[in-house]
């Protein structure tokens, strides 16, 4: 029970949108302020016109009511990651906001042990005028620091940035690029209890954004923190969160599994093995037929063993000839990274003749590990450089480990066996498996 | 719908658990942080952890302020002289002197510049200070009502060194003050808090509504005008319209002020009361709409 630092208890949030009922001018709201007082008065004098609308909606049921976050509730222990995820307009940010205290929900009540920090924002009260250092100054002042917190960690904030000989430069003469690495820089000293990041990993250049997750990494690694962290990189929150809360039209679910969460959250491609589509009069050549099968020609079931193979059957339909045109298939993961890629020219030559025709590329068994994989099919032409026709994550396969012995999951994109042999030692007896 | 926010916890109120305090784990209760009782308008606990942020915005303002212009000091000291100047000569013209005897009327004009300007860039500042913000309202927690009141830094600086120049001013002229200096500390208070009383509501105003700032620069046109900047009340004001006058707490208070400065001036004794009571009233009015809109400003900013 005192292990929680967080819980957020029925939470609702509403925003009002159109014209009414907030005025956007004071004359606006004047005008509505008077026709009202006109409307009620003229009620008291027992004028009541037939044609009034009786106020008896609920005021749940106003088509001017957005409701951005509708009875959330969960719980956070201490030293928890908490990655939550979701589309855009999900109410991940209002949620967010309403636990840093930003805002207040329509409904319900947050409670919170211990100090929150939140990096919504990286530059957040950056102010062009000011320095390099004065901003940091300002920037931790802002994040709830004192003076001389910032001041005993100010070398360590001036050396992550990699900044340091611009430090006394006004912030307007930096580049988008400094900038964006002072303000991480200065936002990651805050050592609350509670951390908020909100889609901050996705700032700077491939090295300083390694350094940055390295950095959260290390906050979280380092005793108690607990974090909660709001992010579109997938394999960002499958690296950090324990569990993942996922927000959908202001409904939270809380999922156990950071995987299991991603691919419910990750578009959900069609249900069947089969995938297609009708012809086209504007595409010289189309993909009209998208089919997987397992080795013996039938569809194949969900989930499919990864050990035996599985074949991509494809059926094209051509109005010309191309002699440089080619198929390729690649394959992605739940992460959205491409796993692997073919196309047809690694043991055929291209050419697709006008006309009908099918394809299929078989992919051995042992390949790839398990997981759920988005099949990209596409047409493409070597001489023009250009593809004609591609259906992307249009057929979802998944793959399932039915080896006992191997029902821990393995790390990285293969399922391959490697061959393993034992060049020096005692073999172990039999009964001492 | 399930009704809004239920009863607060059993702590009693004002010593839960705030962002800038280091909660020290032994309390194993979890915060929760509804809203304050209707009558408390201010939170001073809050508001007092978050004393060094109100100290660094203020200094933003400042440092912002005077690097960008050349001038930087000289501006708030240009215009109270250059009003001076054009007003000496048009009064000059028509003929008409509207202040008592005894000092040049540019030290009894600038005694109502001064404070006048000093009143109306708060109002000004203070009042468009939240959504100058909207940025940090919407990415950070912190009692809102530190940057209206953080913009009265930058202008009690400025407020400083226009006073030193009045004083300057008056010993080059050979008036030297008497005892009534002393009530000058009180006469800054009433205008800053003047100042404040209307730069909040103002500001809240403004988060809420966009077109409150027309009113507010009209108002303040006006209210050079109606308030004795530029003239002495005793010497244009008929007696009878006098007691209507003094409902204008700028009347009282710049009265009051000229009363600390010059010679040979009646104590202003009702035009003081009314000015602080009528300025007491305001302010609490402000603040109370100020705090109701404070919570969910974040969201229509």
């Amino acid at each position: 029970m005192s292990d929680i630092v967080l819980s957020v208890e029925n939470v609702s949030k509403r925003f009002r949108i159109g014209a009414k009922p907030h005025a956007g001018t004071l004359r606006e709201a004047i005008s509505a302020a008077a026709s009202t007082a006109i409307r009620s008065s003229g009620r008291l004098l027992g004028r009541r016109s037939a044609a009034e609308p009786a106020h008896a909606a609920a005021p749940s049921a106003d088509p001017a009511d957005f409701w951005a976050l509708r009875d959330v509730s969960f719980e956070v222990r201490r030293g928890e990651v908490l990655g939550i995820i979701g589309r855009n307009g999900a109410g991940k940010s209002t949620l967010l906001k309403i636990i840093s205290r930003i805002t207040e929900p329509t409904t319900g009540r947050v409670g919170i042990r211990g100090r929150i920090g939140s990096l919504l924002e990286v530059g957040t009260g950056f102010h062009p005028e000011l320095t390099g250092r004065e901003n940091i100054y300002l920037t931790g002042c802002l994040l709830g620091m004192t003076r001389s917190e910032i001041r005993r960690k100010f070398d360590e904030i001036v050396a992550f940035s990699g900044i340091a000989q611009f430090i006394d430069m006004p912030v307007k003469r930096y580049s988008s690029g400094m900038t964006v690495r002072l303000g991480f820089a200065a936002a990651t000293v805050i050592d609350p209890e509670i951390l908020i990041l909100d889609e901050v990993l996705t700032v700077g250049d491939a090295e300083f954004q390694s350094k940055c997750s390295a950095r959260i990494q290390q906050a979280i690694n380092t005793g108690d923190r607990t974090v909660l962290i709001v992010s579109h990189n997938m394999s960002s929150i499958e690296k950090l969160a324990d569990r993942c809360l996922l927000l959908e039209e202001g409904r939270a679910l809380i999922v156990d599994s950071a995987p299991e969460a991603i691919i419910s959250y990750l578009p959900k491609a069609t249900a069947q093995a089969v995938y297609s589509a009708g012809p086209s009069n504007t595409r010289p050549t189309q993909i009209r037929r998208v089919e997987v099968l397992d080795e013996r020609g039938h569809p194949v079931a969900k989930p499919h063993d990864q050990a035996h193979s599985f074949q991509v059957r494809v059926h094209i339909q051509s109005h010309i000839s191309f002699p440089a045109g080619y198929l390729a298939v690649y394959l992605r993961d739940h992460t959205d990274t491409p796993v692997i890629f073919s196309d047809m020219r690694d043991t055929m030559p291209a050419g697709i003749l006008s006309g009908e025709a099918t394809f299929s590329v078989t992919f051995p068994g042992r390949l790839l590990k398990a997981g759920s994989y988005w099949i990209t099919v596409g047409i493409a032409d070597a001489s023009e450089g250009r593809s004609f026709d591609a259906l992307r994550d249009c057929i979802c396969i998944v793959l399932e480990t039915r080896d006992e012995s191997h029902r821990t999951g393995r790390i990285g994109y293969f399922g391959t066996h490697l061959h393993w042999q034992m060049a020096d030692g005692c073999i172990p007896p039999l009964s001492s498996y | 719908m399930p009704d809004a926010i239920s009863a607060p916890p059993a702590e009693p109120h004002g010593i839960t658990q705030k962002n800038g305090v280091r909660a020290d784990e032994s309390s194993a209760e979890l915060t929760y942080h509804t809203a304050r009782p209707w009558w408390q308008l201010v939170d001073i606990a809050e508001l007092w952890d978050h004393r060094e942020l109100f100290w660094m915005l203020g200094l933003r303002d400042l440092q912002v302020r005077y690097r960008q212009t050349f001038l930087g000091i000289a501006w708030c000291l240009l215009q109270p002289l250059t009003s001076m100047a054009i007003f000496a000569t048009l009064f000059g013209l028509l003929g008409r002197r509207p202040a008592e005897d005894g000092v040049p009327y540019g030290l009894v004009a600038l005694c109502g510049l001064v404070p006048w300007q000093t009143f109306s860039t708060i109002v000004s500042h203070a009042g468009g200070s939240l959504v100058a913000n909207h940025q940090l309202i919407g990415k950070v927690f912190f009692p809102r009502l530190l940057i209206p009141l953080a913009t009265v830094i930058s202008n009690l600086v400025d407020f400083g060194v226009s006073l030193g120049i009045v004083l300057a001013g008056l010993l080059i002229w050979g008036v030297w003050p008497s005892w009534h200096i002393l009530g000058l500390p009180l006469a800054v208070g009433l205008v800053v808090a003047a100042g404040l009383a209307v730069g909040l509501g103002v500001a809240a105003l403004n988060a809420m509504y966009r077109d409150a700032t027309f009113l507010v620069s009209f108002a303040l046109q006006a209210g050079f005008f109606v308030s004795p900047v530029v003239y002495e009340t005793t010497s244009l004001i008929p007696p009878r319209w006098q007691a209507l006058y003094a409902l204008n707490p700028l009347a009282g208070i710049i009265d009051f002020f000229r009363w600390c400065l010059l010679p040979e001036r009646p104590f202003p004794a009702t035009g003081l009361a009314l000015a602080t009571a009528i300025t007491i009233v305001v302010l609490v009015t402000s603040l109370a709409y100020f705090r109701s809109i404070e919570s969910t400003v974040a969201d229509s900013i």
